[in-house]
């Protein structure tokens, strides 16, 4: 699978993964099961975007519930290095790049920001 | 197989051609808005023109020709919403527009390399005028992107604001908001949008690939309801979307707010957030000391739940009537564009089809001679036949490049209205007979000697308003061009109804550059056709119009090498009519084979008025006439052997007269031998006879002799006025 | 990136016009004569769009994008068909078959790219 995890030693409670190369419609019900399952042992994430060379409605919207379902329990969810193929979307849907970043941890990510 | 290169100049080319035909449209749309500045047809041809340049343009990367048009098609979109309203000033600018716009796409694909400064300049200062025009200085460019908002007041921008509720399965059947929101920034400059989330379920119940996305957008555009919504047309069925114009009240926001699904706050802050609605009017509207929602809005009735997929239109000026007989109306001019579909050919491909075809016809002319001679019946018939098919494929092919002239005249429209304004003359033109056809090679190399006639009756013709005025007439001068079929012949007259020809003025100059002699006793039309001669100008003051240094015998010229005649005709003080006779092709005609001595000639059969036997006696009792009696008319003849200096024509034996005719002027040839129809190729004379009065071709027989076709209103000039000179009226009298 | 269309047409000319506009705005794209030639081309390559004519030897459109919906990897790809004004019928069909978009003919190329647009990014 497109999903991989870099072990995060300072934090062993966060989940660091990466996506990469697609975040469409074709593949979020694989990263809907995936995500699920690392909620068993994780409640806090990072998500590396950097490879991420294509995504849709669907991918954003996956990204979107997913950071609604950590914000009720008060988790953050962190999008790290997002590629310009995430920027062009959330861009165009006036989301902001540090969204769902609390606290904002984007790296070059604020370059568009507003 | 073609490279993509090819492809990319072979669309090109197609493009220059597109582009070259709404040009035109687009003029004759503005010409017709000048008469009527509400003529809707006429704006949406405009903008449609405009449109069509821009996307074809985009197509091949020439971002100078989208970016320039660009202004104008904002502009016309607004006229076509009137928000703005056409007039004068507005035209005029249009007009220019279209032209440099035509200049501009010469320039894209003709040449290479950077605009010059001169064209930057008037570039930016069309750009200029038409942004005047618009009501936000702002630029709405879809690339304009990088232009910030510096705060700056929303006031008087076209701001709309789109709702979108996509349909759950928008994600599965491929129809993804990403890609409509991004063409919406196609059309203006999305200001302010805000994705809803709130549709989306608990992570347990959420499936990803169910869209449960909303959008509140607020769009910067110079656009129309229409565009926004062909903008979702393929998601229509299932997606609840409301478009709300600019200008919309306050109240139909709070409306929609109370509509849509989410928490009415929440959509409070985000229509605030969009600059759609003030606080205080979201509070003011959302308060809980409002009792009643319907009551804030000054309504009664509680207003129905929009059905999904319907797209509600929510404007107090457009009617559901109004949009369904614009939608009816727009579907007609497609079905009428579906029947009026041409394929293009090159005019090189159709040039040697023609050719081909004047061979097939000598050929099959030959096939005919020896089908005779072997007089073969079954062979006969077969041959009969292909004649007649060949006679079909001829007058098909030769249709093909039959264009109707009122493209050309219509060209002129714009002629007379900027020559009008420049000399302040109030003009009128009147055009009949738009739908008559004619060679597309002679319309081309019409279009030129008509243009000067035209300027001339606008400059010469037609007198100021003050002398018009003065003389009795109305104020508005009148010009009318006209086409018409004669004999065989089209004739294009141009007439107006201004001073006419002053023949003294004529005749005194006529004889100071010494064209005639004092001697010379002259009718009036043949004072009036010195205006054709070499040398002659009879305009008193050069304008920057008639001062082009073409003179009328250049007209004539470049009629009679067309094998056509200019005709004047003017009565002073009531207008002048010129008129054109041109032949109707350049390339194969309707023949009529005779035959006098060994000589071969053709007659174009649309000129045989009839043919008559003259016997022995006849002949006899006019041999020192040079006219007959035919049914009381008086016909002047002459032998084709005496003109052409034939000698071993037949000069006593029984003869045939051909009764030619043209335009007004009928006379009778004789011949020795009447030959019947022949389908004539036309080949042009050689140079040596280049010059010779009275033949306008040659042409192969089947038999591979040649004939000459005979240039019967040249040959009919000469009769006739060889004819009145030798019989003076007296003389006539006793006859 | 660049994006892929499939233009899926018996008819060579049209075939050829679509293809030209699109490669004049930066698409790549491929083609094939009818609905089993459409899905031979399919081949695995992710396309951003396929567009079907109606009326096809061999497989026509309507049934070329029931089959299209049946195959895990194109199943969401975006389908425009070519109809033509009498051809409701078999757009409703066409919309079924969850084709849910659509380009009446006779169109020209910026009709063509204004419809490419709307449903590629």
């Amino acid at each position: 699978m497109t999903i991989k995890q870099n072990t995060s030693e300072d934090n062993a409670n966060l989940c660091h993964l990466s996506i990469a190369e697609e975040l469409t419609i074709y593949v979020v019900l694989s990263y809907q099961e995936i995500l699920t399952n690392y909620l068993a042992s994780y409640d806090r994430f990072a998500l590396d975007l950097s490879d991420i060379e294509e995504i849709d409605s669907a991918g954003v919207q996956l990204l979107i519930a997913f950071h609604q379902h950590l914000k009720k329990m008060n988790y953050p969810l962190q999008l790290l290095n997002l590629s310009d193929a995430v920027k062009t979307i959330f861009d165009r849907y006036g989301l902001k790049h540090d969204q769902f970043c609390i606290p904002a941890i984007t790296g070059e990510g604020d370059e568009h920001g507003e | 197989m073609n490279t993509v290169s090819d492809e990319h100049q072979e669309g090109l080319e197609i493009f220059a051609q597109e582009a070259e035909e709404l040009l035109l449209q687009a003029e004759q749309a503005l010409l017709v808005l000048d008469e009527d500045f509400h003529d809707e047809d006429a704006i949406n041809e405009l903008f449609r023109a405009f449109h069509t340049v821009k996307g074809g343009a985009g197509l091949f990367g020439l971002n100078n020709i989208v970016d320039f048009t660009h202004h104008a098609e904002s502009l016309l979109s607004l006229i076509r919403d009137e928000v703005c309203v056409l007039d004068e000033s507005l035209v005029s600018l249009f007009l220019q527009t279209r032209d440099f716009l035509e200049k501009l796409i010469d320039f894209e694909l003709n040449q290479s390399g950077e605009l010059s400064e001169e064209f930057q300049q008037e570039n930016s200062s069309l750009v200029t005028q038409l942004q005047k025009y618009l009501p936000s200085t702002k630029d709405t460019s879809a690339d304009d992107s990088k232009e910030t908002d510096d705060g700056e007041s929303t006031e008087g921008i076209a701001q709309w604001h789109i709702s979108l509720r996509f349909g759950i399965d928008s994600l599965r059947n491929g129809m993804d908001p990403n890609s409509f929101i991004s063409y919406l920034a196609k059309l203006g400059k999305v200001e302010h949008i805000v994705l809803i989330d709130e549709a989306i379920p608990e992570w347990t119940e959420f499936d990803p690939e169910n869209c449960y996305l909303g959008f509140e957008i607020n769009l910067l555009a110079l656009t129309s309801k229409q565009e926004i919504e062909d903008v979702f047309e393929f998601v229509l069925d299932d997606c609840k979307i409301e478009i709300l114009p600019p200008g919309t009240l306050a109240e139909q926001y709070i409306k929609l707010i109370n509509e849509l699904p989410e928490d009415d706050l929440r959509l409070g802050e985000i229509l605030v957030a969009c600059g759609a609605l003030t606080k205080r009017e979201v509070d003011a509207a959302l308060s809980p000391q409002e009792l009643s929602i319907d009551n804030a809005i000054g309504q009664d009735k509680p207003t129905p739940i929009p059905q999904i997929g319907e797209i509600i239109i929510q404007d107090n000026l457009t009617t559901k009537p109004v949009v369904e007989a614009a939608l009816k109306k727009q579907q007609r001019t497609k079905s009428n564009k579906a029947a009026t579909e041409s394929i293009r050919v090159n005019a090189e491909k159709l040039e040697s089809l023609i050719n081909l075809v004047g061979e097939l016809v000598i050929g099959n002319a030959n096939v005919n001679i020896h089908a005779k001679r072997i007089a073969d019946l079954a062979l006969f018939d077969a041959q009969e036949n292909m004649s007649r098919l060949v006679a079909e494929v001829r007058d098909t092919v030769l249709g093909l490049r039959m264009v109707q002239i009122g493209e050309t005249f219509n060209r002129y429209k714009r002629v007379v209205r900027e020559v009008s304004k420049t000399l302040n003359k109030s003009i009128r033109l009147e055009i009949s007979g738009a739908e008559t056809e004619l060679d597309k090679t002679l319309i081309d190399k019409i279009s030129d000697p008509l243009l000067h006639l035209v300027r001339n009756a606008l400059d010469h013709g037609i007198e100021s308003k003050e002398d018009r005025l003065k003389a009795g007439k109305d104020e508005t001068g009148l010009l009318s061009l006209e086409a018409f079929h004669d004999s065989g012949t089209i004739v294009i007259q141009i007439k107006d109804d201004g001073a006419g020809l002053n023949k003294d003025k004529i005749l005194a100059k006529a004889i100071d550059k010494g064209i005639i002699d004092t001697e010379h006793e002259l009718t009036d039309h043949q004072i009036h056709m010195l205006i054709f001669e070499a040398g002659f100008s009879t305009a008193e003051q050069v304008t920057n119009l008639s001062g082009r240094g073409v003179g009328m015998d250049v007209v004539r010229r470049n009629i009679e090498a067309l094998r056509g005649e200019a005709d004047v005709d003017s009565v002073e003080g009531h207008g002048c009519t010129f008129s054109i006779r041109l032949p109707l092709t350049l390339a194969i005609i309707d023949g009529f084979h005779v035959r006098v001595g060994d000589s071969h000639y053709i007659l174009p059969l649309d000129m045989v008025e009839e043919c008559i036997e003259l016997t022995d006696s006849q002949a006899k009792a006019h041999q020192h006439h040079d006219y007959l009696n035919l049914r009381g008319e008086i016909l002047p003849f002459m032998h084709i052997g005496e003109i052409f200096a034939i000698d071993n024509h037949n000069e006593n034996c029984r003869a045939n007269i051909v009764v030619v005719k043209s335009g007004n002027k009928k006379a009778g040839l004789i011949v020795d031998e009447l030959l019947g129809e022949h389908q004539t190729v036309i080949k042009p004379l050689g140079q040596v006879f280049r010059n010779l009065k009275g033949l306008s071709g040659s042409t192969i027989l089947g038999s591979g002799e040649v004939a000459l076709i005979i240039d019967v209103p040249n040959l009919l000039q000469q009769i006739v006025s060889k004819f009145q000179q030798a019989s003076n009226p007296k003389n006539l009298a006793k006859a | 990136m660049t994006k892929n269309i499939l233009i899926v047409d018996d008819s060579a000319s049209v075939r050829s016009v679509v293809s030209i506009a699109l490669k004049g705005a930066g698409y790549e794209v491929t083609q094939a004569c009818d609905g089993v030639d459409g899905l031979k081309k399919l081949d695995g390559t992710r396309f951003h769009l396929i567009i079907s004519d109606v009326n096809m030897p061999n497989m026509d459109g309507i049934t070329f994008v029931q089959e299209l919906k049946k195959l895990a990897a194109y199943k969401f790809t975006p389908v425009c068909m070519l109809t033509t004004e009498a051809g409701q019928d078999k757009m409703q069909q066409g919309k079924a078959a969850g084709a849910k978009a659509w380009i009446v003919k006779p169109f020209q190329p910026p009709k063509l790219l204004a419809v490419v647009e709307k449903l590629i990014p």
